[in-house]
């Protein structure tokens, strides 16, 4: 009897922290609901995050620069949205979610709301498989409905709604997936910049591809934690750092200057300038390298 | 016995969900800062603190670009220290010197690699969360 009481109580305890859990989030439907049990040890993801940011730079801004060099739309470099069904491992589930994220920058910077619909579709099917339905929930889609025409709010709705996946999942015990998204989002808008950047000699172009270097290390180095997650981490994780050893070779020259602060607008000048020496040689190995991890990526 | 075992169950429980709470308050209050004009890059940046400790991490910022770099914290009358320099450790900026002002526009005139270190200042240490967020202006 003294034993069933004892059951009874912890039973009863155990629903009232799912319940107390649970009410920070009233729209959760059951299959989250089941998600969200991992919640109770939400506070030693908190704690690993220490010390480990790894800012990478957002696909709008890839996209925004090719767009500003007047290079014209090509419809070839998207992955294609119908694929999405292919994807049965949240692995590739989360990959391709960065992937189509970064294919919706590039269809609204170059005005293509029709198609950027059919990706919205993808990424909402994909969501769904993610658990990330209330991130990616009906006011969402209604809000970039009534944006549909206007690239800038659509970019901050898309983006806002990017990073409440990544605060969810970096709160909820599934920072991999997380780190996935923005691997996928980093890779496709790499996709972009070296495929152009094959066939242009644009200064800014060649530019911001040898200014990856950085932003690769920091995706390395997201990522690494899931080294031994599985196979497939630690391929992608192996490829990236093989992309990282052909960043060595480019050449990189830094100059201080002094920054101008301009304190009644909080605004500060940053005069310093960075120099990058990229060959020939380089951009053609770097582009093969990231269009062969990309292409298996979205298979 | 059964308060015995439960007692940490309800503990951890009730603290998690406060820890969730918090960073979702802070990330409400940060937004207050993050006007429309500005484009998250997809990540939010939070980590707890603990006495002393710093955190530092570097990032790329694109030339003939304006970011905004806007701080939060939960530890009770806390002041965000907002601390940047090159790679080279040439001090760029600190908020320090500027009444620990929340919010400060970067532009960049050249593509350069910065160390941001963040730190928060109190006269009695409360444990808490700090929280970044970075974004481009279009």
């Amino acid at each position: 009897m003294l034993n069933f009481k004892r059951i009874v109580f912890f039973v009863s305890g155990c629903f009232l922290i799912f319940g107390l859990t649970e009410c920070n989030h009233p729209n959760k439907s059951d299959n989250q609901t089941i998600k969200e049990d991992v919640s109770i040890d939400t506070l030693p993801t908190l704690i690993k995050y220490e010390s480990s940011i790894f800012p990478i730079p957002s696909p709008w801004q890839v996209v925004g620069l090719v767009k500003n060099l007047s290079i014209p739309y090509n419809e070839n470099l998207l992955n294609r949205y119908d694929r999405y069904q292919k994807y049965g491992k949240s692995f590739k589930q989360a990959l391709n979610l960065g992937i189509y994220g970064a294919d919706i920058s590039y269809l609204c910077i170059y005005d293509r709301t029709q198609e950027a619909i059919k990706y919205l579709d993808a990424i909402r099917k994909l969501c769904d498989q993610l658990g990330l339905e209330q991130i990616f929930d009906q006011n969402f889609f209604d809000a970039v409905e009534q944006n549909i025409n206007n690239k800038d709010s659509l970019a901050r709705i898309i983006t806002k709604a990017y990073s409440s996946s990544d605060l969810y999942l970096k709160t909820n015990e599934r920072s991999d997936i997380g780190a996935l998204i923005v691997a996928g989002s980093w890779i496709e808008s790499m996709y972009f910049l070296t495929q152009i950047a094959l066939g242009n000699s644009n200064r800014d172009i060649i530019n911001r591809f040898g200014e990856q270097k950085h932003p690769l290390d920091n995706l390395i180095e997201l990522l690494t934690p899931y080294y031994y997650k599985s196979s497939d981490f630690s391929e992608l994780i192996d490829e990236l750092i093989n992309v990282a050893y052909e960043y060595d070779g480019i050449i990189y020259s830094y100059n201080y200057k002094e920054p101008i602060i301009d304190a009644a607008n909080r605004q500060i000048t940053i005069n310093s300038t960075t120099q990058v020496v990229v060959s020939e040689y380089h951009i053609r190995i770097i582009s093969s390298k990231i269009e062969s991890i990309r292409n298996k990526l979205v298979e | 016995m059964a308060k015995k075992i439960l007692i940490p169950f309800i503990l951890i429980g009730l603290f998690s969900v406060k820890a969730t709470a918090q960073v979702e308050n802070l990330r409400n209050t940060c937004a207050l800062n993050f006007p429309p004009e500005y484009v998250s890059d997809g990540q939010e940046y939070f980590a707890s603190l603990k006495p002393d400790q710093v955190i530092e991490f570097r990032t790329t910022f694109f030339g003939e670009n304006t970011y905004r770099i806007t701080t939060c914290t939960s530890v009770k009358k806390g002041q965000v220290v907002l601390t940047v320099y090159d790679t080279d450790k040439n001090l760029l900026f600190s908020n320090r010197d500027y009444d620990y002002s929340p919010y400060w526009n970067f532009r960049f005139t050249s593509t350069v690699i910065c160390i941001i270190q963040v730190d928060v200042v109190s006269q009695q240490f409360t444990p808490g969360y700090v929280m970044l967020l970075i974004g481009f202006k279009q």
